[in-house]
């Protein structure tokens, strides 16, 4: 599928907490146009192949290859931020450009940051505090913050689940033309949605199948995700 | 005006406007990082330094002080390296600092003659070495404020992001530990171990219902602290009674009057 070379590479990667491996035998390779959708029910193993990914977490089994000097954009959900933080959305999204040790925040970073504020149509609350806005609006100034740093791949972990239809719509408009400039990783349980936008998806529930999204209505996803527990 | 003729009274006002520059800056740090029991532990637990320091004959502050750093670091490192639980780690330190202090006080020959000060603190009685020490403490706060203050808001706002782009983000939080710790040693002397807590969680809440930024509510709640802080001690004064208990109760009147009023304002 992919034409250019592959910048993530896991390699038969087996992962999980407290001694027990919530994945194994996980083998994806993402490149530099991939758009990648990870769908599976709560529990499947989604976030922990996120995790690895990231490298936050450190496969028990198996191999991660990153290509040098990847950079990564990380949109986490909204549920694993503080939102009593006294911290303005405009500081939420200049927060991506602090990358490496700067200290200060320069005038370039602040155009930047305002540029993707009015992309994401987050103009109007751009000083207010990130627990005063709405769950879609928080979602939206994470994905600016993860795109501040211009990623060569954008991992989105669950990016519609407090979204309103306005703010998944924006999403939805968005995402293409990011993908034309960026690998992305999309972790949803919205099967529908992950169809929409991504080019491949892969099904996790444990283990995982690799499929088309044009071959998805040819598969019964709701059937893997059942019988790939049992076996 | 005719208390600053007294020179303990100067020496008073002196301390607490660096205790109100560490208050604000360190104190919100503890307020918006969640970390009020962590601060209760490492005020507790400098009881064994204090303990330790009667019974080998040297300064308490600087007893205090070594307890202090080395349970902040501690509880620091047991929940980041050893996956402790925070809450367990700072139980645990705070009752072995305490089992330490009372040990060490029952050892010593005679009677511990300043050990009520230290529980309750006289900021009357603060020498001058103490306010030079927390003088110079209060600057290198202020300065760490300044330089550092995107790199320590980001770390408390997102650990695991922060992290991500490459930040100490576990050396900035043993940094900031340290800080902590200097900061609630070199108050004891003024509000005491079991009053200090509350100028440095108290100015904090009632700032954070008035400000958005983090910078914001520092500035605030050292002037609320300052404030609380100098009538606290001109009401101490007036009414013998003591200073640090008195500071606490009007921080406290402070914060409930707040609570009411925006309760009133937004039923408006």
């Amino acid at each position: 599928m992919e034409t250019t070379e592959a910048i993530m590479t896991l390699r038969d990667v087996s992962a999980g907490y407290d001694w027990r491996n919530i994945v194994s035998g996980i083998s994806v390779s993402i490149c530099a146009d991939s758009f990648v959708g990870i769908v599976g029910p709560n529990g499947g193993g989604k976030t922990t192949i996120l995790r690895v990914m990231l490298g936050l977490l450190k496969p028990t089994h198996g191999s991660v290859w990153r290509r040098s000097g990847l950079k990564i954009g990380y949109m986490p959900q909204v549920v694993d931020i503080d939102h009593e933080f006294p911290i303005s959305v405009k500081d939420v999204v200049l927060m991506g450009q602090m990358s490496g040790h700067r200290l200060f925040v320069g005038r370039e970073s602040r155009r930047k940051a305002e540029e993707l504020i009015e992309m994401a149509r987050l103009g109007a609350v751009a000083d207010r505090k990130i627990g005063e806005i709405s769950g879609g609006q928080r979602q939206r100034a994470m994905l600016c913050r993860a795109l501040m740093s211009e990623p060569d791949l954008l991992i989105m972990d669950e990016p519609a689940t407090y979204m309103d239809r306005n703010s998944e719509t924006t999403l939805q408009k968005m995402l293409p033309s990011l993908s034309q400039k960026m690998a992305i990783v999309m972790v949803s349980h919205d099967l529908e949605s992950v169809m929409s936008m991504a080019k491949e998806v892969i099904l996790i529930n444990g283990t995982m199948r690799r499929v088309s999204s044009k071959n998805m209505p040819h598969h019964n996803p709701d059937e893997y995700f059942i019988h790939s527990r049992q076996s | 005006m005719e208390l600053l003729e007294y020179t303990f009274v100067r020496n008073a006002l002196l301390s607490m406007l660096f205790l109100s520059v560490m208050s604000g800056v360190v104190g919100t740090y503890i307020v918006v990082r969640r970390m009020s029991f962590a601060a209760g532990g490492v005020t507790h637990a400098s009881f064994g330094g204090i303990g330790l320091s009667y019974y080998f004959g040297f300064n308490p502050t600087i007893g205090a002080l070594l307890f202090a750093v080395l349970t902040a670091v501690s509880v620091e490192m047991l929940h980041t390296k050893e996956k402790i639980r925070e809450d367990s780690a700072i139980a645990m330190l705070w009752s072995l600092g305490m089992a330490i202090g009372v040990i060490f006080m029952s050892l010593s020959p005679g009677y511990a003659p300043n050990l009520m000060g230290f529980m309750f603190g006289d900021v009357l009685t603060v020498s001058t070495s103490d306010i030079v020490a927390s003088g110079v403490t209060a600057a290198v706060v202020l300065l760490l404020a300044v330089v550092f203050y995107r790199p320590v808001m980001y770390v408390s706002f997102d650990r695991m992001y922060a992290s991500l782009s490459h930040w100490p983000a576990t050396l900035i939080s043993i940094v900031m530990a340290i800080v902590m710790a200097l900061s609630i040693s070199l108050s004891i002397k003024s509000v005491g171990i079991i009053l200090v807590l509350s100028v440095f969680t108290i100015p904090q809440t009632i700032a954070g219902m008035m400000t958005r930024t983090l910078w914001s509510q520092m500035l605030v709640s050292g002037v609320i602290a300052l404030i609380g802080c100098v009538l606290g001690v001109v009401f101490a004064f007036y009414f013998n009674l003591p200073a640090g208990a008195t500071t606490t109760a009007l921080l406290s009147v402070v914060l409930l009057a707040s609570k009411v009023t925006i309760y009133l304002y937004m039923r408006r």
